[in-house]
């Protein structure tokens, strides 16, 4: 079965009854339809109050997720393929995901290089995996805001094997 | 592991009291409290206590039965108390008929992964159980016994922590709350090839 890696954002839980408020991985939202294709996914938090996540399903539910808003399919499905033969404007926007993710342009520099055609997706992922923050809640604006301690993320290569083809 | 595999902590069989339940409770959001021999909420919003005789884990479990099945209730484990207030809980979403595993951060509740669909009854008993990085959901529907209906994998929070129970609203039940450290058997395999040198 078809897989797919996808960067997605957190989403704010309304009505859940639970005792705080809550905040889930969007791609939740589409459990069923995955579920239903006798699909699996899995994710992992990263910066920027994202996450990363694998998913098995048909190549027509990919394709849904492929188009919901908010959702960026990644351009490689597997951890070891190279990014060598990725488009100038593809590996930018995996820059700039990266830097509106919160990493620094020195960071990206120093771990990733000039050319992100000379990694994997793995680098790229494990990259995005360095750290997360924890989450807070503003009761007066009743908001989330993802910008405290720096905590670890699980790693992909986790969720990669979670999630077999 | 099996699951659970430490006793039950408290089952409720004595006079009306509380909230807390008894001496052994405190309250955290509202209460709980002893109603005709089971636990109940004390409020028509959340009400969660904690276990106050102990803290357990790392490794731990916790778990209950749903007596009265109404909007939710659930359970947390390795939990640190307000102002703080990090852990992982399990929530019965008992009016959608889902469990969800949750890691608790500052007191805001992030969901790890899918939901878990579980129609729910009178007497179904819930569970979590933390071992290193795996969290997992427990279910009991008195048919088959405990099984296992769901894990994740986070490492933010590995300590030992408070059990907290709670119960949405005033119609729901709980009954029979256990939980405790789990000790983890050695690897019997690496035992044995250090008998061997």
């Amino acid at each position: 079965m078809p897989i797919g890696w996808y960067i997605v954002p957190y989403v704010r839980e309304i009505g859940s009854y639970l005792p705080g408020p809550s905040r889930q991985c969007a791609m939740n939202i589409y459990t069923d339809t995955i579920y239903s294709a006798g699909g699996w996914w899995a994710e992992t938090e990263v910066l920027g109050n994202r996450a990363i996540a694998k998913v098995r399903a048909t190549t027509t539910v990919l394709t849904t997720l492929n188009g919901v808003a908010g959702f960026k399919r990644l351009p490689k499905d597997r951890l070891d393929d190279s990014l060598a033969d990725l488009p100038l404007a593809v590996k930018q926007a995996l820059k700039d995901e990266l830097l509106d993710m919160g990493y620094t342009g020195t960071e990206i520099q120093d771990r990733l290089g000039e050319d992100l055609g000379a990694h994997t997706l793995r680098d790229v992922l494990k990259f995005m995996t360095t750290r997360r923050l924890k989450p807070r809640y503003d009761s007066g604006e009743d908001e989330i805001i993802v910008d405290g301690a720096i905590q670890l993320c699980r790693s992909v290569e986790s969720v990669d094997l979670e999630v077999v083809e | 592991m099996p699951f659970p595999t430490t006793p039950i902590l408290d089952n409720f069989n004595r006079g009306d009291e509380g909230p807390p339940p008894s001496a052994s409770w405190t309250d955290v959001v509202n209460g709980l409290e002893v109603n005709t021999n089971e636990c109940a909420g004390d409020t028509v919003g959340t009400n969660r206590s904690y276990w106050n005789i102990r803290t357990f884990g790392g490794n731990c479990e916790g778990y209950y039965t749903i007596s009265v099945h109404d909007v939710g209730s659930g359970i947390y484990a390795r939990q640190t108390l307000p102002p703080m207030d990090d852990g992982y809980f399990v929530n019965a979403s008992e009016w959608q008929d889902k469990v969800m595993i949750y890691r608790n951060d500052n007191g805001v509740d992030t969901k790890l992964g899918a939901d878990i669909n579980q129609v729910f009854a009178n007497g179904d008993k819930v569970g979590i159980q933390c071992i290193g990085s795996s969290i997992s959901a427990w279910f009991d529907d008195g048919g088959a016994g405990w099984g296992s209906i769901g894990t994740r994998t986070d490492d933010t929070y590995s300590a030992a922590g408070s059990l907290i129970l709670y119960i949405e609203a005033q119609t729901g039940r709980a009954d029979d709350f256990g939980g405790g450290t789990i000790r983890v058997p050695r690897n019997p395999a690496a035992y044995n090839t250090l008998a061997v040198y």
